[in-house]
């Protein structure tokens, strides 16, 4: 990987007298690795997802299948690594750029491997003035990491994030997809804590929801077929607004 | 009180509370659900034109926080076809979780007022775009609209009226940003979510190049209620003094003994909302300040919020602005300083970057404000704080930078003994911290 140059903010020190510093930061995927994704295949409910997907946007519109099977593809492949991003824009098919700077722009996308249970401790105005942050410090001192970081075992990882539209049921935190509310004693954190301690598998992760809206036995959506059109414009994926 | 609807009449939340099962076709057809668009598909209640025309005597103005007329926006849908309509269920705005109950306890509502507004906007598809977090409401309305299609309700031909109705739900993967009804679109195409330069409006060029209409959840589900009981009924719901009309979700937060959304009809007092329905604050503590309609709009000291009536017309009387009707409630103990740093802070990490006074100046106020809260900061600071946020206000694509800069403003203004003495006293009086009611923290 080489070294990519960037300039740090002239204004860090606000202006005052500070001169543009130029320093090297390393590629965000540096030192990662990515071995386990040397092979890659969906799964057969995914393929018939992403068929029964093609269905649902108007023909000639394929980019916007980037982020659901992007999603779909993290559930599967547990991270999105550049060649998970390659596969994908290979699935579609669209350019490979597509799928990067959706990657990179959405948060929800976890460019590295991440620990069994993804511990997201809302740490946002609502939840911080009733003890959001604390809770967060809790968790981490508990189980001996920083926010950002996974634990030696690779059992949880924990960070702080913005606002999971739970404010009325502060403080919160989710764990993988379930949302965990009102937690509001340090014996329901430690309770909670245990629980996920003891699981084996990751938790949180529902099967009828397991690849995205849509799926899951028995649950397929009627398809459209051909009925939705695609209108009278002729235009390439490029065709902007 | 004055009020021409019926107190505790409830026109999204029409359920018991933590009831069971209301999420269902079953449950949701008992309370009368679907029959707005039996009568105008079967028999004819309404042409589209005629919806129309209810929907803009009913005075709804959009739920999501911009609050402009719902239907003046339709009518702007230019007429080539196919065009589209999208749900906007991107909730992010801190304190805003009005939608998720929506989506979670009552989503038939939500696919109703759908096939609805599409009907009368003579439109045949539909996208629902749910933030991605959103998993458990997600699946919710995944189910109902399944259910939808199963019962006729959706699909090649709706009720046997020789219409094609469809909806699809699309997550999105955690980007703010993508509540800006642009940003939406480019996200729904599968681009990185940065907003589209106006105009052209969605109206005329919207998703996948077709003319689009974007709606909030609530303003999409609250057109059952204009189809049910017309649009006049629907516009005496409100306060005497007030022009907004029908009823709106408050979703409050923050130190309140029963924080959680509310139903209340335009209008309605917000004292009467903390003391009434909230059972006050939490241990008794008393108010020091309130952000009415989520984080983004100006916050107003305690004795203003005492005044407000939970209007467009009041709430701009006030110097604020009713957005999303996110309560964020502050009580005595809150660090005005520390409270502004986390709001910037997530401004700033949910900057697009496409334009410079935002991407950079996001960054900047909130580093003021981290040092003034670390008692670094000089006066100096105080006042280059407000002229950057100053000069971010209307010079970019989007209101993100806006968003960014009210809430600077305003708690300067509000709150600027408080950031003085962070300055003269070097530190923060607060001690750095956010109170603490459940004893999460270390204890002293």
């Amino acid at each position: 990987m080489t070294d990519r140059i960037t300039q740090t903010t002239a204004l860090e020190g606000h202006g005052h007298g500070t001169l543009p510093v130029w320093k090297r930061t390393p590629e965000p995927d540096a030192g990662v690795d990515a071995s386990v994704h040397a092979r890659l295949e969906f799964s057969d409910a995914a393929k018939e997802r992403l068929a029964w997907l093609r269905t649902r946007y108007p023909d000639g519109y394929q980019r916007a299948l980037v982020l659901p099977v992007l999603s779909m593809a993290q559930r599967e492949f547990g991270w999105v690594s550049p060649q998970v991003i390659a596969f994908v824009a290979d699935a579609i098919p669209v350019p490979r750029m597509w799928v990067e700077e959706v990657a990179t722009f959405y948060t929800m996308y976890n460019k590295r491997p991440i620990g069994r249970h993804h511990l997201q401790v809302c740490t946002n105005v609502c939840c911080a003035v009733v003890g959001g942050e604390q809770l967060l410090e809790y968790v981490c001192r508990k189980l001996g990491v920083h926010p950002g970081e996974t634990t030696a075992d690779g059992r949880f990882t924990v960070i702080g994030a913005e606002c999971l539209g739970a404010c009325g049921y502060a403080p919160m935190m989710q764990v993988n997809d379930d949302y965990h509310e009102n937690l509001r004693s340090r014996a329901q954190v430690d309770a909670l804590l245990e629980r996920l301690a003891a699981e084996p598998d990751r938790v949180g992760t529902d099967p009828h929801l397991a690849l995205g809206p849509g799926t899951g036995p028995g649950r397929m959506l009627p398809r459209n077929g051909p009925a939705l059109k695609a209108g009278g414009n002729v235009h390439t994926p490029e065709g902007g607004h | 009180m004055a009020y021409t609807i019926l107190d505790g009449h409830k026109t999204l939340l029409n359920f018991p509370r933590g009831a069971e099962g209301t999420w269902t076709l079953d449950s949701y057809r008992t309370r009368g659900g679907y029959s707005a668009l039996e009568a105008v598909l079967r028999e004819g209640r309404y042409t589209p034109a005629g919806l129309l025309d209810q929907v803009k005597k009913s005075g709804l103005r959009g739920r999501g926080g911009a609050g402009f007329p719902t239907g003046l926006k339709w009518s702007f849908l230019a007429k080539q076809r196919p065009a589209y309509l999208v749900c906007n269920a991107d909730e992010s705005e801190p304190g805003t979780f009005k939608d998720r109950v929506i989506l979670e306890e009552n989503p038939h509502q939500l696919v109703e007022g759908m096939i609805l507004s599409l009907f009368a906007l003579e439109a045949e598809h539909g996208y629902v775009y749910v933030r991605g977090e959103y998993v458990h409401p997600q699946k919710r309305l995944d189910a109902a609209i399944r259910e939808a299609y199963e019962a006729g309700y959706l699909g090649e031909d709706v009720l046997g009226a020789g219409r094609a109705y469809h909806i699809t739900l699309h997550s999105g993967a955690g980007a703010y940003i993508c509540g800006e009804e642009t940003g939406l679109i480019n996200s729904l195409e599968g681009r990185k979510g940065q907003p589209r330069l106006k105009p052209p409006f969605p109206a005329v060029i919207g998703v996948f190049n077709k003319p689009t209409i974007v709606n909030n959840v609530e303003t999409l589900a609250s057109v059952c209620s204009i189809a049910e009981f017309g649009g006049e009924a629907y516009a005496q719901w409100r306060n005497e003094s007030g022009k907004s009309t029908g009823t709106k979700l408050f979703s409050v937060s923050g130190h309140v003994e029963r924080p959680g959304v509310y139903e209340v009809p335009m209008g309605y007092p917000f004292k009467r909302l903390l003391e009434e329905e909230c059972g006050g604050m939490l241990n008794g503590m008393p108010l020091k300040a309130l952000i009415v309609g989520g984080s983004s709009v100006p916050v107003v000291d305690a004795e203003t919020a005492m005044k407000i009536d939970l209007d467009y017309e009041s709430c701009a009387a006030h110097g604020t602005l009713l957005g999303s009707g996110g309560v964020i409630v502050m009580g005595e103990g809150t660090c005005m300083v520390r409270s502004l740093e986390v709001l910037l802070r997530f401004y700033h990490h949910e900057s697009c970057g496409q334009c410079t006074p935002c991407r950079e100046g996001t960054g900047w106020i909130h580093r003021i404000v981290r040092r003034v809260e670390a008692g670094q900061g000089t006066m100096v600071d105080l006042d280059e704080l407000y002229r950057i946020a100053d000069n971010m206000e209307g010079k970019t694509i989007c209101t993100l930078a806006d968003a960014a800069a009210w809430p600077a403003k305003s708690h300067l203004r509000v709150f600027r003994q408080e950031f003085e003495r962070h300055v003269h006293e070097g530190r923060c009086p607060f001690g750095g911290r956010f109170p603490d009611p459940f004893h999460l923290g270390p204890q002293a």
